[in-house]
């Protein structure tokens, strides 16, 4: 059997987990972006009455 | 009349040699008339029918050796089982002692008699199959039990022969190559005959063997029925299909016989008279059956062609494209399945029961050595090891196994030199190699190298990820009640960061909808949590869901300044909610995804051969007595 293409796939694999692990790059994110305007970031209490986060999307618990 | 070793005959007065010690009777080579020595006295014993043709390759005269000791053959006797005729050749050995040389279908047996043997089984207790201990040779099985019947005989014999008496006997061989005949005369105590298969060149007759196919060496003879040319090529054959008209032939008495029509012929895959050179073997193509099996109403037929080359007889087989050249083996190499449970054994090598069943000769062409018969039917059992195959075939009175190898039909078609391309194969065969065996070896091998190295990364990276926390937060759990960290920094980037989340609630739910914001740019990873605890009884079954503590990752983070928004919901309830959740920031987490990402990458590649492997098997065995599914 040819194992040469097999063992070149591992060592891409190896080198593409260590590049992962360095960056810090999770492949199943548990997080959504949002970039915050900088009108709210000057504004005075912008960050607590800025409602477009995205939300979390609860509904309620038991 | 005599004169030591030298004699006269009494009806010719032609020479008589009797060399061997042992010889007590000799046919005359010019008028064959057989004396007998009585002591010092010749008696004529009447005139010996003609040899009949068979496929010797040894004459009165050669010499051999066997196990360092040297011998010469004297004579010869000619016995039928009353489908073939074999030639039992008398051998004097130069230490004054003799032996029988048999020779059948290209096959040599050395025997010794052992007159003083004991504890020979009865006749009664034989049949084919059977396991026998015999002295000197251990543990034998009986290959044949059956009657034979003196044909013709020359030159000098141990023994006083007589046309057409018949004795009984079994022949037996063992795992290691010992081989005997239990010689029973007319239904009497046993005789035993032990010794060993040999080839020709091992008994230093390499020299009669012939190295090739004998050339151009056909009888040109006219099918007594349709008056169409046939061609003998062996002198032993008995019997004959004529390929024009389906007459079957019985060809051992010299004059044609018609035994009947045969219908329905189908076309060798391979030529009749074809040569070839396969597996080292150079053989030609003498014969043509199609046969089947029976299964719950459903036939099953496979086509066969009887080859013979240097070595013997040999088998080709093939059933929907798939081929296996097949050998004669001893039945007392392979090890019997009725004591392995299924599975046959030879050479330490296990083979399953793949079929077995009642196989019939439907159809025939070409000759055999033996007399066969459209309709005749023997027990078959098949057994795998693939690419290698064990068959049996079993009559009342005989049983042989042959060693069957898969051959691709391209193989053939270049061996054989034959036009065109071979018919596809259709299925898997039952003794095809699993291409994906091979394969799997290497590549879980390669795998777990990869594997392990992989988890090697993996344990440096979390021993080294530095776990920092770099935020510890206590939200007020109020709804609405929106709480904003300090700014703090995270460096040593990009990274991946942690954010937990925990509450002691009871009977509870509280949401966290956390934003992580980087002050300058204003980029924003938004995480929510739900932190719940329920529990109560029902039907008498306690019961719990829901859970104190929320964490995620959000990967590659940038170096920066950043503040943490947190706005929680509540629904209180009945239930107790506490003041405060606790949420905290770590910088430099080490992450599982990547590295279950990569082990799955890793061995999708052998998992894929090993279901390949088995799909492969399955098919092989959806058509045998022990398919996958009602196993």
């Amino acid at each position: 059997m040819r194992t040469g293409p097999y063992a070149v796939f591992c060592a891409l694999v190896a080198i593409a987990f260590l590049a992962l692990e360095a960056r810090g790059l999770n492949l199943l994110p548990e997080s959504h972006h949002v970039s915050v305007p900088s009108s709210v970031r000057g504004a005075p209490g912008g960050y607590r009455t800025y409602r477009s986060w995205g939300g979390g999307g609860f509904r309620g618990g038991k | 009349m005599t004169t030591g070793v030298s004699s006269a005959c009494p009806q010719c007065g032609a020479p008589l040699r009797f060399g061997g010690a042992a010889s007590l009777a000799a046919v005359c080579a010019y008028c064959r008339f057989a004396s007998l020595r009585t002591g010092a006295r010749l008696e004529a014993a009447g005139k010996v029918p003609d040899l009949v043709a068979t496929d010797t390759r040894l004459s009165i005269g050669t010499a051999g050796k066997v196990d360092g000791r040297t011998f010469t053959l004297l004579g010869r006797l000619q016995l039928s089982q009353g489908e073939a005729v074999w030639n039992e050749w008398y051998a004097s050995f130069g230490d004054a002692t003799w032996g029988w040389v048999a020779e059948a279908q290209g096959r040599l047996f050395v025997t010794f008699p052992k007159p003083t043997a004991p504890g020979l089984p009865p006749l009664g207790a034989l049949q084919p199959g059977v396991e026998v201990r015999l002295p000197g040779l251990g543990r034998a099985t009986v290959d044949e039990v059956n009657e034979a019947r003196l044909v013709s005989f020359e030159g000098e014999l141990p023994v006083r022969p007589d046309v057409g008496e018949r004795w009984r006997y079994a022949d037996c061989s063992t795992e290691s190559g010992g081989f005997a005949t239990l010689d029973y005369g007319s239904g009497g105590d046993a005789v035993l005959y032990a010794g060993r298969e040999v080839s020709y060149a091992e008994a230093g007759l390499a020299d009669c063997a012939p190295l090739a196919v004998p050339a151009a060496a056909a009888r040109a003879l006219r099918c007594p029925n349709c008056g169409g040319p046939i061609e003998l090529r062996r002198p032993d054959t008995k019997a004959f299909a004529c390929p024009s008209c389906g007459g079957l032939l019985d060809v051992s008495q010299g004059n044609f016989r018609v035994l009947g029509i045969l219908e329905s012929r189908s076309k060798p895959p391979i030529p009749l008279g074809a040569q070839g050179t396969l597996l080292g073997e150079t053989v030609q193509v003498l014969g043509f059956l199609v046969r089947s099996i029976t299964v719950d109403g459903e036939r099953f037929a496979w086509r066969e062609l009887l080859l013979h080359g240097a070595g013997g007889y040999r088998w080709l087989s093939v059933y929907n494209g798939h081929w296996l050249f097949l050998r004669p083996l001893p039945a007392g190499k392979v090890e019997l399945p009725r004591l392995t449970g299924g599975a046959a054994y030879y050479q330490h090598r296990g083979f399953k029961h793949f079929q077995g069943g009642l196989a019939r000769y439907d159809e025939i062409q070409g000759e055999f050595y033996w007399e066969i018969r459209a309709g005749e039917t023997v027990m078959t059992n098949d057994y795998v090891a693939p690419p290698w195959l064990l068959s049996s075939e079993t009559t009342p009175t005989e049983t042989s196994w042959s060693l069957g190898q898969s051959v691709t039909g391209a193989d053939l078609w270049k061996a054989f030199k034959l036009p065109g391309a071979p018919p596809p194969k259709v299925g898997v065969g039952q003794a095809e190699q699993n291409p994906f065996g091979a394969r799997l070896a290497p590549a879980w091998k390669l795998a777990g190298a990869a594997l392990t190295a992989l988890l090697l990364l993996a344990g440096l990276f979390a021993a080294r990820a530095p776990r920092q926390e770099v935020l510890a937060l206590d939200v007020p759990l109020a709804a609405g009640d929106v709480t904003l960290s300090e700014p703090f920094d995270v460096s040593g980037g990009p990274q991946a960061l942690e954010i937990t989340a925990e509450a002691a609630v009871e009977q509870a739910w509280v949401g966290l909808d956390v934003a992580l914001i980087e002050e300058e740019t204003g980029e924003t990873e938004v995480v929510a949590f739900e932190l719940s605890s329920f529990s109560g009884v029902e039907d008498g079954e306690r019961w719990s869901e829901g859970s104190r503590h929320g964490s995620a990752v959000i990967g590659s983070v940038l170096d920066g300044r950043y503040v943490l928004r947190v706005e929680p919901q509540v629904e209180r309830g009945q239930g107790l909610v506490p003041r405060t959740a606790r949420v905290r920031v770590v910088r430099g987490v080490f992450l599982t995804t990547p590295l279950v990402l990569a082990l799955l990458l890793v061995a999708a590649w052998p998992l894929l051969l090993v279901l390949r492997f088995v799909a492969f098997e399955k098919r092989r065995w959806q058509d045998s007595d022990h398919p996958w599914s009602s196993s």
